[in-house]
């Protein structure tokens, strides 16, 4: 091996071993260590800008924008009151009910804005019930994460998945979308039957505080709600459209924050300080570490050799499947999909090489349209995966500060009792549900 | 302007371990919004503000809530909240030991702006080591147009 290949790799591997170790918080390294490829010239500095993923950061940005805006609006507040009034004091009504609120706006939006929103607002209601919050915040954990396996705009994951390979929004919704609703159904029913002893239906005077509460207080702005709202419509349109628009994510989401940074009139100043750089410095770090990695052949070496064990398409779905879903459940999922989709890329171009003559664009939107269940199998795993423990996914960990502040905090050991099964229970149906409509069928 | 001028020596204090319930009868009764929290020996050893004490008593998590204008009552919370555990809490628990006194002979401008960056209505002030008296906005006031006190 050249020196030039053992330095990245090495870098890489020390990169990704601090990032999991976290000890130092992940977009430091991940900004270093992409750094320290271009300083010992491993890579140069326009290879490393040609390797960060403008689609993904600039899809990003411009979700980040919308939703600063609308969080402004209290939109999420009305939603959680009105659906704990209809729901007349009954816990399971408000937990089922709240779920399906977590999961759609964690598929539109995401999931960690989703659930800063949310639960405060669901600790509150269940303390006026006098219900401990925990099942509550179990279940909403899940539901973002189920939520945002859905669409391409979801998880980070379904991010750069549709990033890399040019799948679309609607490809997203119409391979993802039946899965994650069998899911949602699926855990919310077994979490009506785990939690039966805390899910009372309420008496008179819970029914009379909970309809005691006025929602429209919650809408101080209702010009600026009306504006978010539409440009979040035709924001969620143009997605559905991207691909016949010909137009990429990133343009649509900075379409849409850009649209309603102006319309809305609000303070630049104050929208741009709310864009997580954290994350976006992050995912820019990774591309380069990544990159570097790339640029060593490395990635052709693995994949030649897990292909040598296995050319079969059903059971390395499975593997990708069921490792990105134990790997996620207990490391960051956003490095590891990272690293697996140059990977996978490779996998995919060796499985299905251009034996009919196309030219490169169309073999490329061949090529993808026959590894679909590859790709899905690794969203499917990375995005479900975290649910499995605490530490998960982002909103997880987000849900579980709020719940320090609470009767009963979630902790690793209670929250694993009752989301890693359910994650594991997850990855079968998701197995299957891969199995039936793309593996055994052909 | 110097603030032994215009502070009042005149104030009620409490020691580190005058229990909550007293604590509450003095905020009642004085109507101040801050009591300093003195030793034996006559030294400052904090001081408690009528928000940390009304805080202990509201749910944590009622800072994660941006508004509660759409609540009307706090449910089963309002029958909860207000436990034997907090109530037995004594001066120490709760008191700030962070804030730095004013000296008598400090002037009245600093204590204004004193007051003005703790965001509090008034602080000790301290002669040596010794809690002196305690100067508020209402003093500053007066110095502005050296009224006579009462």
């Amino acid at each position: 091996m050249a020196p030039g290949t053992i330095a990245a790799i090495s870098v890489f591997i020390l990169a990704y071993f601090f990032i999991i170790s976290e000890k130092i918080h992940r977009t430091k390294i991940a900004l270093m260590g992409g750094v320290v490829l271009i300083v010992f010239h491993i890579i140069t500095q326009s290879e490393a800008f040609h390797f960060i993923d403008f689609n993904t950061i600039g899809l990003l940005t411009g979700m980040m924008l919308l939703i600063s805006v609308l969080k402004e609006t209290g939109v999420f507040s009305w939603f959680a009151i009105t659906i704990a009034k209809k729901s007349g004091g009954n816990a399971w009504k408000i937990l089922l009910w709240f779920s399906i609120f977590t999961a759609i706006a964690s598929a539109l939006l995401d999931n960690v804005t989703t659930v800063l929103l949310i639960a405060p607002i669901t600790i509150l209601i269940a303390e006026m019930l006098d219900i401990t919050p925990f099942p509550f915040l179990v279940a909403e954990i899940l539901a973002a994460n189920i939520g945002g396996t859905a669409t391409l705009i979801g998880d980070p994951p379904n991010i750069l998945i549709g990033s890399a390979t040019g799948l679309s929004f609607l490809d997203f919704v119409i391979h993802l979308g039946p899965i994650s609703i069998v899911v949602l159904v699926v855990t919310l029913l077994l979490l009506k039957v785990i939690f039966r002893k805390q899910l009372t239906a309420g008496n008179a005077a819970i029914r009379e505080t909970i309809a005691g509460m006025d929602e429209t207080k919650v809408i101080k702005d209702p010009v600026l709600l009306r504006r978010s709202l539409i440009v979040l419509g035709i924001t969620v349109a143009g997605f559905l459209l991207h691909g016949w628009l010909g137009l990429k994510p990133a343009t649509i989401a900075l379409a849409g924050g850009g649209a309603l940074l102006i319309w809305s009139g609000t303070d630049i100043e104050k929208r741009l300080g709310e864009v997580e750089w954290t994350t976006l410095f992050f995912f820019m770090g990774l591309f380069v570490l990544v990159g570097g990695l790339e640029k060593t052949g490395v990635l052709e070496f693995l994949a030649g050799r897990i292909l040598a064990m296995t050319s079969n398409l059903t059971l390395l779905c499975l593997c990708i499947l069921w490792l990105s879903a134990i790997a996620s459940a207990f490391l960051d999922n956003i490095p590891f999909v990272a690293a697996m989709i140059p990977l996978m890329m490779r996998i995919s171009a060796a499985l299905f090489p251009n034996t009919e003559g196309l030219d490169e664009a169309a073999y490329q939107v061949w090529q993808m349209k026959q590894a679909m269940p590859l790709w899905w199998s690794l969203a499917l795993g990375a995005c479900l995966g975290g649910n499995g423990t605490l530490v998960g996914a982002s909103a997880n960990v987000v849900i579980a500060g709020f719940s320090e502040k609470t009767r009963s905090p979630l902790n690793f050991r209670n929250y694993f009792r009752y989301g890693f099964p359910l994650m594991i229970l997850s990855v079968v149906l998701a197995s299957i549900y891969l199995l039936v409509r793309y593996l055994l069928a052909g | 302007m110097e603030i032994s001028k215009y502070m009042k020596r005149d104030f009620r204090n409490v020691a580190p371990h005058t229990p909550m319930r007293e604590i509450a009868r003095l905020f009642f009764e004085t109507g101040e919004s801050v009591l300093p929290v003195s030793n034996e020996d006559g030294t400052l050893s904090g001081i408690i503000t009528i928000d940390d004490f009304i805080l202990i008593f509201l749910p944590d998590y009622i800072d994660l809530i941006r508004s509660v204008d759409f609540l009307h009552d706090f449910g089963a919370l309002e029958r909860s909240s207000f436990s034997i555990e907090e109530r037995l809490l004594v001066a120490e628990d709760l008191m700030r030991e962070d804030i730095t006194p004013l000296e008598e002979t400090e002037s009245v401008m600093k204590a204004a702006a004193a007051l003005h960056k703790l965001g509090l209505q008034r602080i000790p002030v301290i002669s040596g080591q010794k809690l002196v008296g305690m100067i508020s906005l209402g003093d500053v006031c007066r110095a502005i147009y050296d009224m006579e006190g009462r």
